[in-house]
This record gives C-alpha cells, structure tokens and sequence, in this order.
C-alpha cells in the first residue's frame, strides 16, 4: 500500500491547490477500499470528497469497479501444496534409493578389502572361490548312482563304479 | 513455526526466512497472503481464469524453488509478480502456438475459452466492467487492476510493468478515464 502525503496538501483555497487535492484524492481513492490509508489521510479524503462532486464521482466508479474484482479460486493453494509434497515424496524415494545403493557397494567394498588384506592379494580372492560349494552349473558328473563321488578315490575305481552303473 | 506473539501478523521476510528452511505453514501463508493479487495480475494478461489459475500456481512453485536466490532488492510481492509476468508470456506464446496448430488441423478457432454457461452465472453489473476492464491496452489495464484491487504503490506498478512511477500513475488515470466513458455509454 502507498504512504499518504502528509504535508497538508488539501489546507489551501486556491485553485491551484484544489486542482491538487483532486489529484491527491484520486491517487488515492482506491485505498479507501482496501484499509491503506491511514486515520487523517481517509479523514482528509472524506472531508474532499463532501465538497467534490467529480472526486464524488470518481469514488462511486471505483466503488463499482472494485465490486467486480476477481478472486483467486482455492485450487492454486491447493496445487501448491500437493505439488510440493509430491516433488518431496519423489525426492524422499530418490534419496532412499540412493543409500541403498550406496550401502550395497560399501558393503561389496569392505568384503573385498577384507579379504585381500587378511590372505595377500589375489590369492585369498581364488582360495575363497575355491572354499565354496559347487556351483549349481556343474554337470551330473559330479553325482554318481545320485551320491556325490567320494573324495580321494583313484581313477580305476571311478572307471570300475561308472562300468557298475553303465555296463 | 516457531511460537512466537501470534496475535501479529508475520512480515513476509519472517516468512521468507522460516520458508527457506523447510517451515511449510510460512510457505501457506505466503501463497495465501500473494496468490490473490498473483492471480488477477495473470488474468490481466491472460483474460481466462483456468489459465490464470494454472499460471498463478506454476508462478508459486517456481518462487519457491528459487527460494534462496530471493535477495529482497525488491519485494517479495514484485519479485512474484516478475515471475508471474514471465510465467504469463510463456503462456501466451504455447496459447499461440496452439493456434496456429488448430488452424492448421482443425479448423476454425473457439472465441472465447470460458464456457457460456459460467459466464452467465456472473452477475452483468461485473461482467460488464470487466468486459470493459479487458478493452483496456495491457499497460493500463494492469495498472487499473494492481491500484484498484490489491492497492500497489504507484512506483511498485512501475516496477512490475517496466514503466516510471510517474508513467504508472498516467496509465493509471487514463485507465480509469476509458472506463468511466465506456460504463457510462453503456447504461
């Protein structure tokens, strides 16, 4: 809201000081509206527009104008917020996504370190592979008669089982 | 919010601080304090109320992610309207486009976007001044709409339509002239 003048500009007779408070008072006839003048600013207004038939006027006609102003419909506060709050979900879900993935490659990280610092380098890494189960790709071989081929058994005893088997 | 004397109304700085970090009732209060004088200042450049509805929002988002890049060399409320202006043209250059798009595939054009029947509602003392409200040229038509319904400063409305303090008091009262002769000739 504007600030009134407040130097008295309404006190003179003259018409050249009337030519001015009819400017002072439409400049400011809007705000009578909307409560932006203060006390002795709409005092002085009030007091023009007794004596002034065109500021009179003029004051009517925004009276009418103001009447038509149009208002904002809810929606845009409601747009705000539910915009907002969806960009924060989505920004919640990218964050969480985001240290999960983090932590899934620290972990991996640490395992490596791990064992290469406790068994010396590439060696531990083979030896760990090694320690493992079978894989789940290897043949049928590795069964015979649906046991699992016992340990350290020479290779002509093997040859003697499978005949056994598949004479 | 912080619990402070709640009979006062918090200043827009106060809730431009608490809005930077993070406080949503500032943000509330920011949008429904602004969003009046947001909306009809992009219904002066847009003449249809979806579309300034769709703008005003567009125009709160994005003052609010840029949050922090808000300095106050102006105020908050010019600073909105800065971008609410943009936001304006933006839309009025995709409305032509879509024009020109209709024209070449589909024909004639639609006059007016508000449905008839929305438009009858109204009553015709308010359509009337803001069909006329309308006919103004835009520099006058926005400093008749930022005086007359949301009491913007003489120099503010210089500011937000690139003008002079003293250009935005003419256009202004020129403004207010048109509108006294059209109103009257149509009675």
């Amino acid at each position: 809201m504007t600030t009134g003048d407040e130097s008295g500009i309404l006190a003179g007779d003259g018409p050249g000081a009337g030519e001015q408070a009819c400017a002072w008072t439409r400049d400011r006839i809007p705000l009578r509206g909307l409560q932006g003048l203060s006390r002795s600013e709409l005092a002085e207004l009030e007091v023009h527009l007794l004596r002034c038939g065109d500021c009179r006027a003029e004051a009517e006609l925004v009276e009418t104008l103001q009447a038509s102003s149009p208002e904002p419909p809810p929606s845009i506060l409601v747009g705000v917020l539910e915009a907002r709050a969806a960009r924060n979900d989505s920004h919640g879900s990218d964050w969480r996504r985001w240290v999960i993935r983090s932590a899934a490659v620290l972990v991996l990280a640490l395992g490596a370190s791990v064992i290469w610092s406790r068994d010396g380098g590439t060696d531990a890494v083979w030896a760990l592979a090694l320690e493992t189960e079978p894989p789940a790709w290897y043949g049928s071989d590795w069964v015979v008669a649906g046991q699992p081929i016992p340990e350290g058994l020479p290779d002509e005893v093997l040859r003697g089982l499978l005949e056994e088997i598949d004479p | 919010m912080t619990n402070r004397d709640e009979s006062r109304e918090p200043g827009d700085a106060e809730l431009l601080e608490l809005a930077r970090s993070g406080d949503t009732r500032a943000v509330n209060l920011l949008v429904q304090r602004h969003q009046a004088v947001v909306y009809r200042f992009l219904l002066g450049f847009l003449k249809d109320e979806d579309q300034a509805a769709d703008a005003a929002q567009e125009t709160f988002l994005k003052a609010l992610d840029r949050l922090h890049g808000f300095r106050g060399d102006a105020s908050f409320r010019t600073w909105l309207l800065a971008i609410a202006r943009n936001e304006a043209l933006g839309s009025i250059r995709a409305r032509s486009r879509r024009r020109e798009e209709s024209l070449d595939h589909t024909g004639p054009l639609q006059g007016r976007t508000n449905p008839p029947d929305e438009v009858a509602v109204r009553t015709e003392s308010v359509q009337r001044v803001r069909t006329a409200l309308e006919r103004l040229p835009e520099k006058q038509r926005l400093s008749v709409s930022l005086r007359l319904f949301d009491g913007l400063s003489f120099r503010e409305i210089g500011e937000v339509i690139d003008s002079s303090e003293g250009a935005a008091r003419v256009n202004y009262h020129y403004g207010i002239g048109r509108l006294r002769e059209w109103l009257h000739d149509d009675r």
